[in-house]
């Protein structure tokens, strides 16, 4: 089964991928957990780039592509944003400090990691493409 | 989302309802924002209806702790279970105090 989202560099359209999500977790049978974690993984990594991916005022595409085969999920997502791996950003030790010195920088990134079994950066093209893949069930 | 306030006993009471998202985070932080300004510094947050979170709200709970420092508190109730996960994966629900409901919660103030 595969899905194809493509939405514009503004966060307003989140609610445009929330919504298509909805409609994909019932035609694919997603449990209501899986169709909020992947919700979740899409959200931190394109509202990185939709916020520091460009730094001209246009329009630009964010392409976002979802395949289910069998357990096993698969995200893609294209951007043509500065070149930027998210997966590179540091984030080992931001969970262990006392609130007074957390950073937020970071906290997404580290959710994105959690909640899939492999994530992958490519730049191709000059453009920024990850792909994350997720076995669900259990 | 849907924010509904609540005053009991000097706390004020947050129910947060639908997404916690980028897109409506900085709306939540205001409201808060606004609350503390005026003096409201003793928080319970409520949950319950609460279904899904992401980074950028976890980012509004942070600002608002640090904001009220030792000034009064903020404290959590009734996490569903996404935003649970998200707080535990964050390591979240080691900086914030997390009851079972809005009941514990006030038992403790």
């Amino acid at each position: 089964m595969k899905e194809a989202i493509k939405i514009k560099n503004q966060i307003e359209e989140l609610e445009k991928i929330t919504n298509r999500i909805d409609i994909i977790a019932e035609e694919w049978n997603l449990k209501p957990k899986d169709a909020l974690n992947i919700n979740l993984v899409i959200e931190e990594l394109i509202t990185n780039t939709i916020f520091y991916g460009y730094n001209d005022k246009g329009e630009h595409e964010i392409a976002v592509d979802l395949s289910l085969e069998h357990d096993n999920l698969s995200i893609r997502i294209e951007d043509d944003g500065y070149e930027f791996n998210p997966l590179m950003v540091d984030n080992n030790d931001s969970i262990v400090k006392p609130l007074e010195e957390r950073q937020v920088g970071g906290l997404g990134i580290l959710l994105v990691k959690n909640l899939t079994d492999k994530a992958n950066y490519q730049r191709i093209d000059n453009r920024n493409i990850i792909i994350l893949e997720k076995k669900l069930g259990d | 989302m849907e924010i509904n306030t609540s005053n009991i006993n000097g706390v004020t009471v947050f129910e947060i309802s639908g997404h916690l998202n980028a897109n409506n985070a900085k709306d939540f932080e205001s409201s808060l924002m606004l609350s503390i300004d005026s003096g409201n510094k003793k928080i319970i947050t409520d949950l319950n209806k609460l279904e899904y979170i992401s980074s950028a709200g976890l980012r509004v709970f942070l600002l608002i702790a640090k904001k009220i420092g030792n000034t009064g508190f903020i404290k959590l109730c009734s996490l569903q279970q996404q935003v649970n996960e998200v707080f535990h994966m964050s390591g979240f629900d080691s900086i914030f105090s997390i009851y079972q409901d809005r009941e514990e919660a006030l038992k403790t103030i």
